[in-house]
């Protein structure tokens, strides 16, 4: 690389690193046809801006190229590791809603670059900027329910899960479709289990995901008087360590009219290995499987009395970190007695994972309505 | 594109670092050696140096030398010398005599390195002002040093060994250029310290340099441990001497202070058939070898070698393979410095042709682009040619040759690409989505391999193989080729 093209110095806060700083321009040859401005950029904005953005809830932008050039060997590491994006649902997979995948064309564009030198390209033409702008991703809720007070994550820790109970003031039933958190300081705001108080799950909150509202003639019934309860899982990222850092997110409820069939979501769990059968005739909407750590591969099936195999959903390299509700685009409907069988392969090599303090067992949740 | 730079740096290294140019008239370069006398041995007219880094020569480190027969030891322990040292000559000190510049203190600088900054041409690196080969274009004045950085980020580089902020893994030696600048002006970038227009001290700053070539030196087998660092050639000498020779991140001979290992013969999955050895530190001029004699070996041979690089490190394994025993490369006229790889990439691989044993580059410098360039263009051309190197890549994995696996995996993997980007279509509808899992596991196989080969530890490649057949396997059943 040329000796003009420079980038920025960084002066990191520490003790040691006040002396010295640190010139990201590494000399490297260039062997990438695909450079950063005209081919990369597009796709990190696309399948990394809703969280690697400025002020976003990554700790790093991949926005300019200035900010992601020093990254490009985690970023081939990521991505040849399935880690990210964090979308692991298999071409093969029925298909599910929100569902954003990367391409593997894509995948080759970034790690080639990543790879090759990380030509920065047209240096004259900056990429449009890229802004972090939270928003209620569909539309303003019906109904929004802050917590009560901040929450503050202490200097010394870096990693809490906190339970809140948050009063919804209702006085009568009301059916929810969708459920949304905004964050207050989306840095620290992993990730977010929104249940209605001893009963079901609303929504799994990562940040980055898309909300769903649950398919028409089906929602969850909230009483009246109801609390919400929310699981909060804050960590806070390297540049924030030994700093005290404040949270007070807030949800967002969308309400709906009462399914048809006044019949509610509800959801049973299967602890894998073991299997389950469906109670009753059933249509099943969403799975939502929880990991006790990362697997090449996660397959959930319906076997039907008749003994047909009905694929449901089909992971690869689905972590533990990045659980989610999957929507299903075209719900099942399965016959009494169906088993759900679910089958997972470990990674063969976990030398290279993220060293993450398990949080649930291997469960998988399924949703549906009873038909 | 990997291959042709590993032949070409290949070449360079051999020619560059193979025998004593004096006695085979060949050209040789000179440089300046400082260092201080830490024992002096008369009899065996040898000094041990604390020596200073030699651009292009040898890294700081403290070893014993032989004095220039023409010399008079007429130095004692504490003196500080200069002397003259030559290419492919790392043990012997010409014309030594007492040091009367001031003498170094603790915070002396690295001497000045001369590099070009002109695209194509970063790998050119001279003691000396003068021209860049290519471009004609003054070389610019370096300081190089070795700094400390994360393994995977490139954000934070320090001066000393650490932790990194952003993963709490130990920060990893890396060469770096050292310069200073000013807090509040980044645009300073000097080569001494001094005093920014504000009147505050200039701070050190370092900026990474490329990574050196993979290639070997002594006609064995190369690999590089995952701190990036730590590099290392295994070799098998006639008749029956395992050696291994290290080296850093710029391919200069490493010192093995410290190091521990063990080599155990092994069969040809990597299962050990012999109790392990313990290996010693060799007797080579570079004094960067461990090695053990291993009676009763035939060829081909297959050892695992196990190394711990301090004592309370952990231990890392490699796998060589021998098909037969290692040739040092024979010496020719000097080369041209090694240059950057061309932004175009190269032919695809000839079919089930492994690539030159052993290739430059790695995860951090100039890797891996394999061509996707002038591949076939019907459906029935690119099945072949993705069975051609799928093929290879097993051939390489039997032979044993790690370090070259990536090379049909990656070309494989383009195969795969195109077949999906141009021919997904002919497909029914129902296979596509397959075709378009089976592509992703290969891409991602395929890159992970592109990795891990380069650590030569057989354990980390085959499930990244196995996972790469499968793939393969499935496209051609999507296809009805298999």
């Amino acid at each position: 690389m040329e000796l003009g093209r420079r980038f920025g110095v960084i002066v990191l806060a520490s003790a040691v690193l006040l002396v010295v700083t640190v010139h990201t321009d590494a000399h490297k040859p260039v062997t990438s046809k695909y450079d950063y401005n005209r081919d990369v950029f597009p796709l990190l904005r696309d399948h990394c801006g809703s969280c690697h953005v400025e002020g976003g809830p990554a700790p790093m932008s991949l926005m300019t190229y200035k900010n992601a050039m020093p990254w490009a060997e985690a970023i081939r590491d990521e991505i040849t590791s399935g880690r990210m994006p964090p979308w692991p649902v298999d071409a093969t997979s029925p298909s599910v809603k929100a569902g954003h995948a990367i391409t593997s064309r894509e995948i080759n564009m970034i790690v080639v670059w990543a790879s090759g030198g990380t030509p920065q390209g047209n240096a004259d033409v900056d990429p449009p900027a890229v802004t972090f702008s939270p928003q209620w991703k569909v539309g303003p809720p019906d109904l929004k329910i802050s917590m009560d007070a901040e929450h503050t994550i202490p200097p010394e820790n870096m990693e809490e899960v906190r339970e809140f109970s948050l009063a919804t003031n209702l006085t009568d039933t009301k059916w929810v479709k969708a459920a949304d958190l905004m964050p207050g300081t989306a840095s620290i705001v992993r990730d977010v289990i929104i249940s209605i108080e001893n009963g079901p799950v609303l929504a799994l909150w990562q940040p980055g995901s898309e909300t769903t509202a649950a398919p028409a003639g089906a929602a969850f019934r909230m009483a009246p008087g109801s609390k919400i309860h929310l699981q909060i899982h804050y960590k806070k990222n390297f540049n924030q360590e030994q700093s005290a850092v404040s949270d007070r997110s807030t949800v967002g409820l969308y309400f709906t009219d009462p399914p048809p069939s006044g019949r509610e979501l509800r959801s049973f769990t299967i602890d894998p290995p073991k299997g389950s059968n469906v109670a009753g005739p059933a249509q099943i909407v969403a799975i939502r499987p929880m990991l006790d750590r990362a697997y090449a591969s996660l397959l959930i099936e319906a076997v039907t009395p008749a003994g047909m195999h009905v694929p449901l959903l089909a992971l690869h390299g689905p972590r533990p970190q990045w659980f989610r509700r999957y929507w299903l685009q075209e719900p099942v409907t399965l016959a009494s007695g169906s088993e759900i069988v679910v089958s997972v392969t470990p990674l063969s090599d976990y030398s290279d994972e993220p060293k993450l303090t398990p949080r649930f067992p291997l469960q998988v949740s399924l949703d549906y309505v009873a038909q | 594109m990997k291959q042709a730079l590993a032949i070409f740096l290949m070449s360079w290294a051999i020619l560059g670092f193979s025998r004593e140019p004096a006695q085979q008239g060949v050209l040789r370069t000179e440089h300046t050696f400082r260092g201080k006398v830490e024992k002096v041995d008369a009899a065996a007219r040898t000094l041990t140096v604390n020596g200073e880094n030699v651009p292009g020569w040898m890294a700081p480190m403290t070893m014993t030398y032989r004095v220039d027969k023409t010399q008079k030891l007429a130095v004692k322990p504490g003196d500080r010398i200069i002397a003259k040292v030559y290419d492919g000559d790392f043990v012997t000190l010409h014309d030594v005599r007492l040091d009367t510049t001031k003498p170094a203190a603790p915070n002396d600088l690295p001497p000045l390195s001369y590099v070009c900054t002109t695209p194509g041409e970063e790998g050119v690196l001279e003691d000396k002002p003068g021209k860049c080969p290519q471009s004609g274009l003054s070389l610019v004045p370096i300081r190089l040093a070795t700094a400390y950085s994360c393994l995977k980020v490139q954000t934070v580089i320090q001066d000393k060994p650490g932790v990194c902020p952003v993963d709490r893994s130990a920060l990893v030696p890396i060469t770096a250029a050292l310069y200073f600048t000013c807090r509040n002006d980044s645009t300073v970038r000097e080569l001494e310290p001094g005093t920014c227009a504000d009147g505050s001290a200039r701070i050190k700053g370092f900026e990474r340099r490329s990574h050196g070539d993979h290639n070997p030196r002594h006609g064995g087998q190369f690999f590089m441990a995952d701190d990036n660092w730590h590099h290392l050639e295994g070799t098998l000498i006639r008749p029956n001497i395992f050696r291994v020779y290290f080296y850093d991140d710029f391919t200069r001979p490493l010192a093995i202070t410290g190091f521990s290992a063990t080599v155990a013969k092994t069969d040809a999955n990597g299962k050990p058939i012999a109790t392990p050895i313990a290996v010693k530190a060799g007797r080579t001029r570079d004094r960067n070898t461990l090695e053990a004699a291993i009676p009763g070996t035939t060829l081909p041979a297959n050892f695992t070698f196990r190394v711990k690089f301090k004592p309370d490190d952990k231990e890392r394994q490699f796998d060589f393979a021998f098909a037969d025993y290692s040739k040092e490369p024979v010496a020719g006229p000097r080369p041209q410095p090694p240059v950057a790889v061309p932004a175009t990439p190269a032919p695809a691989p000839a079919p089930n042709v492994p690539p030159t044993p052993i290739t430059g580059g790695d995860n951090s410098t100039a890797t891996t682009v394999a061509s996707d360039d002038g591949l076939p263009t019907t459906t029935t051309e690119l099945l072949g040619e993705l069975a051609k190197r799928a093929e290879s890549v097993t051939t390489v994995m039997q032979k044993g040759d790690l370090s070259a696996v990536w090379y049909p995996a990656i070309g494989a993997k383009d195969v795969a690409l195109a077949l999906e980007q141009n021919h997904v279509n002919e497909l029914p509808e129902a296979e596509r989505p397959k075709l378009a899992s089976a592509v992703r596991r290969l891409t991602l196989a395929a890159w992970r391999i592109d990795s891990a080969g380069d650590l030569g530890n057989r354990e980390l490649l085959l499930p990244l193989y196995r996972d790469f057949s499968a793939a393969v396997a499935d496209i051609q059943m999507i296809y009805g080729t298999r």
